[in-house]
């Protein structure tokens, strides 16, 4: 189980810059900038998809669904963000959905296992899973309002 | 209308959008609601469930599962949609994923 350490703010999130995962990138060779530029492809379109989301009206889901607020948009950025600096060319892009209570949900599939996350709605609350993909088992799953302690259960898994 | 009983092999149809599906395949995103609407399926048809949302799929739980997984499920008709129900309850992530996950298609969203 996630353990509860503190709640997070959304407000600090740095909404469209994307800085570099290393300190500075002209020391690197040529192979860094391709990857790196390769990453940040793959770090924006997890941005322009969750973004995207803006344009669900009320009831997009066919019944009560709320819109994807913007804090919560905004906390998804921000953890695929700290992942993707903690990860850099280890990074896996998310599959990425709204969730019909206004949350979003964030899947990674790994060859064994599956990790799913939501953020509910208000980006203050977090769900976390894990599951062998062969059985379909449960591993761990928790919840929190602490999105760094978040960002390191999925970490674990990931790395 | 007439509320009706809702029996353990009641299958109960929910729209999905196109967005909660991943490589054809229903995510926990699209169970995700403390009050999920639903149809019984006995009283509609996937044709009239989604005949005013095309764009949508449509796929089919039962009411066991969801009453095997702490729901409760009632028959909730309203004048536009005598067929609708509601599967009520707390769904952590791993309710509505094992929801997803034994659901069946019923009318895939055209685009997927």
């Amino acid at each position: 189980m996630i353990t509860e350490i503190g709640s997070s703010t959304a407000g600090s999130l740095l909404e469209e810059e994307i800085s570099s995962p290393a300190s500075s990138s002209s020391t690197m060779g040529e192979n860094f900038e391709y990857e790196y530029e390769d990453q940040r492809k793959k770090l924006l379109a997890v941005f322009n998809r969750i973004a995207a989301f803006r344009h669900l009206p009320q009831g997009w889901d066919s019944y009560r669904a709320p819109q994807i607020d913007f804090a919560t948009q905004s906390v998804a950025k921000r953890i695929a963000k700290m992942l993707w600096l903690s990860l850099g060319t280890a990074f896996l892009e998310p599959f990425v959905a709204p969730c019909s209570d206004g949350g979003i949900l964030l899947e990674w599939e790994l060859p064994k296992r599956e990790i799913s996350v939501t953020i509910g709605q208000g980006g203050t609350d977090f769900e976390y899973l894990v599951s062998e993909k062969a059985t379909d088992t449960i591993v761990e799953e928790g919840a929190t309002r602490n999105v760094g302690a978040l960002v390191t259960r999925i970490l674990i898994q990931l790395i | 209308m007439q509320v009706q009983e809702v029996a353990d092999a009641d299958d109960l149809y929910r729209r999905i959008h196109p967005s909660q599906v991943k490589d054809g395949e229903l995510t926990s995103a699209a169970f995700k609601d403390l009050q999920l609407s639903v149809d019984l399926a006995r009283l509609t048809t996937p044709q009239r469930s989604l005949s005013r949302h095309p764009s949508h799929g449509l796929a089919s739980i039962t009411a066991l599962v969801a009453r095997s997984l702490g729901q409760e499920v009632i028959h909730n008709p309203l004048n536009i949609n005598p067929a609708h129900a509601l599967v009520i309850g707390n769904k952590s992530l791993a309710t509505a994923r094992s929801l997803a996950r034994s659901a069946t298609w019923v009318l895939l969203p055209p685009n997927d």
